[in-house]
């Protein structure tokens, strides 16, 4: 803006009407409380960072696994334990190139007992070095770190495996993918059911307060005091393994953390005038309920789900670690990480790309969770 | 008060009976038995014998109320795993290295993270804030095994730094406690970095700065006192994260923990084991939200913790 202002002729300037409606006109254009709450969020950099983390992994996850001709459970044992390999990625470590430490009495006897013990022939090799020399501590043994081409010595020169395969020769590239799959409907389904029957709870608990309220707040009071890794764990116990006993596990404690929330807010707004306004209309416990209250509430209820989501990807790749997970065939990130823990100090390919997908996939729902959070509840920022 | 630490204790020990109770019952309606294994091998006098002995050929009320009688006296049966041995005393035996490492984690993840969260709040929108918040959400994000697999794959394997698993001396604690405090230092440093925020806007710092006074003495006498006392309620979030942990944490160091004896527990259908350690989590987390919301009344007097809650 010019700071030395401009010598307007006085014929520029014309007097505008005045009246009581033109005080009153809104000269911006108009803004909802979710259009607002959309602009404060794209000024949120790590909310956007949080956005994309999320619509990328959730693409894969749905496109990942028709991207190659692999299937879940096709297993190939010619073909098993073999480091990834990308047509083009060669020079980023995608070379399907495995590293192997083998002990011997000399340098080339190592060699000898490596080739041999992984029947590999010596034109795979690639390199050999030397990592250790005989000292007191290796009982006088040369440790060497051979390196050679698995694609080549199994005969799968023309096959590429982009994350490598598992001990029973699946495709990880499609597992990881399909797990990625699981996870996130896993977290989605619990976070939603967790939303339901918290925000009724709550809403009903909060409306009609007194004799009902009480009661009904004494059952969360115990249910929260059990910590829910107790409750999660005993349900698994029981259940039989499998996709609808982790969301039931973990929902049967999930949801009251909403239900207070929504309670809290409810017992807030039931004493303001619109409901007083509604009820004179007649209007039904039901409606007023539903069409005046829980609308009122809806931006709480969106950050706690954001919330809730991964958590409870957590929790599942928790039991899946603990071995309390998804059976086989069907994968998720959790079982996908726990398998490789068997193995992953010689094949860490395994272990890293779940490893990384559940880390970037947590991490953008959280920082997405704080945007949205600071978005619709500006009071509450964190 | 008194009114209130009784409905509290009162509401612990319902909590405590109602979770004992499922427990049982649930353990009940599992379908394996201690001796599946052993069901071919042994003839129906031998079975019945061994059933006899653990008490399982009684009616199931009756064994309930004989689990719920010796939970008073601190009698949590014996284990089917282990020959014959308390529940209790192996629990004992467990406890310790569990104890050693969740302390340790607790202590040094809560300290970094205060002063990390301090640092942030002081220092607001510098480089040293955006690190601080990159680590916060890092630490709340990763799941702590994720973050201890990485960490033992590269700097216990690949590095060679420092011992990749087992219960040795110091330095074997050192990874399985970095991969334990991430999470409680990251909830802290966020929380300390809040309240930090809202102590530095208040009226009372401004005047503290008006009379004249140094930045540090403001810093650690007016500001860090009070953004201490709400760091507290992050105390729950915090025990449950390490009991979590410890599952995890002591199956990939092979630590002779709590957690690692649990985890086995469940895949050879231990039930007195399970459901022992089961309880004692119970307790510990019931105990620590008792403790949390006693401490937090007491420290800070506007807080009034004998009106309702809402």
């Amino acid at each position: 803006m010019p700071t030395n202002n401009k010598q307007l002729p006085k014929e520029l300037f014309e007097p505008i009407e005045l009246s009581a409606e033109k005080g009153e006109e809104l000269t911006r254009p108009e803004l909802s409380y979710w259009k607002d709450a959309w602009i404060r969020l794209r000024k949120n950099k790590g909310a956007i960072i949080g956005l994309v983390f999320l619509f990328l992994i959730a693409v894969m996850a749905l496109i990942g696994p028709l991207m190659n001709d692999y299937s879940i459970e096709e297993t190939n044992y010619d073909a098993s334990n073999i480091p990834p390999r990308i047509k083009g990625l060669e020079w980023l470590g995608f070379d399907g190139i495995q590293k192997w430490r083998v002990q011997g009495t000399t340098e080339d006897d190592a060699i000898t007992r490596g080739l041999t013990g992984m029947e590999i022939g010596e034109e795979y090799l690639i390199s050999s070095k030397v990592v250790e020399e005989p000292n007191k501590d290796n009982d006088n043994y040369y440790t060497v770190e051979l390196e050679f081409d698995v694609y080549g010595a199994r005969g799968l020169e023309d096959k590429y495996y982009w994350f490598g395969t598992d001990s029973m020769g699946r495709d990880l590239w499609t597992r990881t993918w399909n797990g990625t799959r699981i996870s996130l409907l896993i977290g989605i389904v619990a976070a939603a059911i967790d939303m339901l029957i918290g925000v009724l709870y709550g809403g009903i608990s909060g409306y009609y307060g007194g004799r009902v309220d009480n009661y009904m707040q004494r059952v969360i009071e115990i249910l929260t005091g059990i910590p829910n890794l107790v409750i999660v764990i005993l349900m698994i116990v029981v259940l039989k393994p499998g996709l609808i006993a982790i969301i039931l596990a973990l929902t049967i404690t999930g949801w009251t953390g909403m239900a207070r929330i929504v309670r809290s807010q409810i017992l807030k707004l039931k004493n303001q005038e619109f409901v007083l306004a509604a009820r004179t209309l007649g209007a039904s416990d039901k409606r007023i309920l539903m069409k005046h209250l829980i609308p009122n509430v809806t931006g709480m209820i969106i950050i706690n789900t954001m919330f809730t989501i991964p958590s409870a990807i957590f929790f599942e790749a928790f039991l899946s670690f603990i071995g309390l997970g998804l059976q086989p065939p069907i994968a998720s990130l959790g079982t996908l990480i726990n398998d490789a823990f068997k193995s992953y100090r010689i094949y860490p390919y395994m272990l890293v790309y779940p490893a990384i997908i559940i880390s970037f996939l947590m991490i953008g729902f959280n920082i997405l969770a704080d945007g949205i959070r600071d978005a619709l509840d500006p009071k509450m920022k964190r | 008060m008194s009114k209130y630490l009784l409905q509290r204790i009162g509401y612990m020990v319902i909590t405590l009976f109602i979770i004992a109770t499922a427990t049982f019952f649930l353990m009940k309606l599992l379908p394996g038995s201690p001796f599946n294994q052993l069901a071919s091998k042994l003839s129906d006098e031998q079975m019945a014998i061994l059933l006899s002995r653990y008490g399982l050929d009684q009616p199931v009320p009756i064994q309930y109320f004989n689990y719920i009688v010796g939970l008073i006296q601190g009698d949590l049966g014996v284990s089917f795993q282990f020959n014959n041995q308390d529940v209790t005393k192996l629990i004992m035996n467990r406890l310790a290295p569990s104890a050693y490492l969740g302390g340790q984690a607790m202590i040094i993840g809560t300290i970094l993270g205060i002063v990390l969260g301090m640092v942030a709040a002081i220092r607001n929108n510098t480089w040293i804030d955006y690190t601080s918040n990159v680590v916060a959400v890092i630490g709340i994000s990763i799941p702590s095994f994720v973050f201890a697999g990485l960490l033992q794959y590269y700097i216990a394997v690949k590095w060679d730094l420092l011992p990749v698993a087992f219960w040795e001396g110091f330095e074997y604690t050192i990874l399985p406690t970095i991969s334990l405090m991430i999470f409680p230092l990251a909830i802290c440093a966020r929380f300390m970095r809040t309240e930090m925020m809202e102590v530095l806007g208040s009226d009372y710092i401004e005047l503290a700065r008006a009379k004249g006074m140094t930045k540090s003495t403001i810093m650690l006498k007016h500001a860090m006192r009070n953004a201490l006392v709400p760091v507290i309620t992050v105390l729950g979030p915090m025990t449950v994260s390490l009991m979590t942990g410890t599952l995890v944490i002591e199956q990939i160091f092979a630590i002779p923990g709590l957690g690692e004896q649990f985890v086995r527990s469940i895949s050879v259908n231990d039930y007195p084991m399970i459901m022992g350690t089961t309880l004692l989590f119970s307790v510990l987390f019931i105990v620590v939200i008792l403790i949390v919301d006693i401490m937090y009344g007491l420290i800070d007097p506007r807080i009034r913790i004998t009106g309702g809650k809402d």
